[in-house]
């Protein structure tokens, strides 16, 4: 087994599924736009320097289709270029999850028929990181795009730890709350010293012999499941997820090791 | 800017592969200080060297390994070269990212993001990527699943600084991978290198310490011994996390045993610290439950405090990354010389950077 079965993807007529390229006016043309500043004033050389940093891109053809100064000796540019480079769909390995995505009530009434109690879910902001949008928007009662978060699920028992709270903190948490699940919110920056904070509540959980019987989440703006499989963590979801999502993830997983 | 130092001359402390074709060595680790210490290089030269002397390996990775660019910093990472015969252990949608020719043998039933575990045969010389542990019983069954199909050694890759793999009842013995990436000078490097080191070698507990562990295992409650004979810690959650409230209540005055059955953090250091006139034996399974940053274990162990592991570590070789990625590179015989001069009796390892390799692919051939 080399390559996943591209067949069945619908593509456009004629697109090479192993040598997908960007599209613009023609079939495999390649052509894309950039844009960006430049800290120089406008002028003729500001507008050929950008043309030579579209090639050095390794753009074809690099063209300032737009340029506008933006006072304050700065200059800014949109460039059409033809992009070279090609990618193999076959070859590309996205993590997902196969949670079942369905509605508030049907969770709830999954998890009351299946499993015959409600799910023990803890969440927090870990470390240093004070960013509670994401951990509010899945855990807050007054959910998110139109959906109730997890406080609101019936079937759910969550508590949202808030922010900036020590891995130790939330591992006794997770301890005296006998939780089911743990839901870590992470903005990761400085220098990703998040995915270290992220790390470590992983070999604890594990170190303090519960890792099994957790289903351990982590999101944020940056996260992916790829993020969470390296860390190890059973998912990882980035942003505009929906309260739903996590809820159908959780519910699925927890069921799947307890019922 | 060339990310590529002037080239070391090539120094080899001691050789990789015989160290670990040791019999006794039926598994080994290989843990990072860090992300984008040379973890995955480390293993691709025990592989180059050691095919020979091991007979069939069989690799698994706690992580996310041999993955053509980083996910995080996007640059290019060191694949994993397979052989036919090697064993290696994955999801079973990694193996869409192969180009070597693989063969599925085991299915665990295990479940991951990336599909099913599976352990699957090279029949074909290609690269791999190894992906999907999320815990310790998944390496387990993994570990197992290699054994069914005839490794004769297996190789863990780490991920960032995690140890899990590191404990004893997963492997048999560790080889750490530094580097430049620690800090901007060679002996910051070298001193979080030592404090990294120093966890993972915490000294083993007298016989008479073991049946203390084991009831406070067997119970997962903290104990103590002391002048009066052993008990459990009524405050057990405190006591297991640390307050010093907790710990001044349970703990007699003078010498003492504390068992913990979870893991060591911050606080209960802290409150250990904070107990003058009282010298306490702090004992654990193993190194790997110790996650009290190595400052404080310093000022508790300077106080008179001990800690001690029934299961040891077994760290076999340390080596070195000169290549900083996201800061200074360090000429890389400086770094071989500091560290070797604060952990004198642990073969300490780097070579040439591979101009041909990743950033962080800096150790060719001379750690093999």
């Amino acid at each position: 087994m080399k390559r996943k079965d591209v067949a069945a993807l619908a593509l456009p007529e004629g697109v090479n599924p192993h040598a997908v390229r960007p599209y613009g006016d023609a079939l495999d043309d390649g052509l894309v736009q950039v844009s960006f500043t430049l800290p120089v004033p406008l002028c003729p050389e500001s507008v050929e320097a950008a043309r030579r940093l579209g090639g050095q891109m390794g753009l074809k053809e690099p063209t300032v289709y737009h340029q506008a100064d933006l006072g304050h000796g700065f200059s800014f540019y949109i460039l059409y270029g033809k992009l070279q480079h090609a990618v193999d769909f076959g070859r590309i390995v996205v993590p997902r999850v196969s949670e079942t995505h369905v509605s508030f009530d049907e969770i709830n009434a999954r998890v009351q028929s299946v499993l015959g109690r409600r799910i023990r879910v803890v969440g927090a902001c870990t470390g240093s990181d004070a960013h509670t949008v994401g951990i509010d928007a899945i855990m807050n009662m007054k959910g998110y795009d139109g959906e109730y978060g997890l406080e609101r699920y019936p079937q759910f028992d969550a508590r949202n730890l808030g922010s900036q709270v020590p891995n130790e903190v939330l591992l006794r948490q997770i301890v005296e709350l006998d939780a089911d699940a743990v839901l870590v919110s992470q903005v990761v920056t400085q220098r990703d010293v998040h995915l270290d904070n992220l790390a470590e509540l992983a070999d604890m959980i594990e170190a303090q012999g519960i890792r099994e019987r957790i289903v351990l989440v982590c999101g944020g703006p940056r996260i992916t499941h790829e993020v969470a499989l390296e860390l190890g963590y059973d998912a990882g979801f980035g942003a505009g997820t929906r309260p739903s999502q996590v809820a159908s993830f959780l519910a699925d997983e927890v069921i799947r090791r307890k019922a | 800017m060339s990310r590529i130092p002037p080239a070391f001359p090539g120094r080899i402390v001691q050789r990789l592969g015989p160290l670990i074709a040791a019999d006794d060595l039926r598994v080994v680790a290989v843990v990072g200080t860090s992300k984008n210490a040379g973890k995955t290089t480390t293993l691709n030269r025990i592989l180059e060297r050691g095919r020979a002397l091991f007979g069939p390996v069989g690799l698994v990775s706690i992580g996310v390994d041999g993955e053509e660019a980083d996910f995080w910093l996007g640059h290019a990472k060191p694949r994993i070269r397979v052989r036919p015969g090697d064993r290696f252990a994955t999801a079973e949608g990694a193996l869409s990212a192969a180009t070597a020719d693989v063969a599925i043998g085991v299915r665990t039933g295990r479940s991951s993001v990336l599909g099913e575990l599976v352990v699957a045969t090279v029949t074909g010389s290609g690269a791999v990527l190894l992906a999907g542990v999320r815990a310790k019983a998944d390496l387990r069954a993994l570990i197992d699943g290699l054994w069914s199909m005839g490794a004769g050694k297996i190789l863990i890759d780490g991920s960032y600084q995690r140890t899990m793999a590191a404990a004893p009842d997963v492997s048999d013995g560790v080889v750490v991978a530094t580097g430049a990436v620690l800090g901007p000078t060679v002996e910051r490097v070298a001193e979080r290198t030592e404090a990294f080191v120093a966890r993972l070698r915490l000294p083993v507990m007298a016989p008479n310490d073991v049946a203390l562990l084991a009831r406070a295992t067997h119970e997962n409650l903290p104990w103590v011994a002391g002048a009066d004979g052993p008990g459990p810690c009524l405050q057990a959650l405190d006591t297991a996390f640390g307050t010093p409230a907790a710990l001044s209540m349970v703990l007699p005055p003078g010498d003492s045993a504390l068992a913990v059955p979870g893991v060591v953090t911050d606080s209960l250091i802290d409150g250990l610290v904070d107990l003058r006139g009282r010298s306490v034996r702090l004992l654990v399974s193993d190194a790997t439950r110790v996650f009290a940053s190595w400052d404080r274990v310093a000022r508790f162990l300077e106080r008179g405090g001990s800690i001690r592991v029934q299961h040891p570590i077994r760290v076999l070789a340390i080596t070195v990354n000169p290549a900083g990625i996201v800061g200074p590179d360090l000429p890389a015989d400086r770094l071989v010389d500091a560290i070797g001069a604060r952990i004198g009796d642990v073969p300490v390892m780097a070579g040439q950077l591979d101009p041909d390799a990743a950033p962080n692919g800096g150790l060719r051939g001379d750690v093999g």
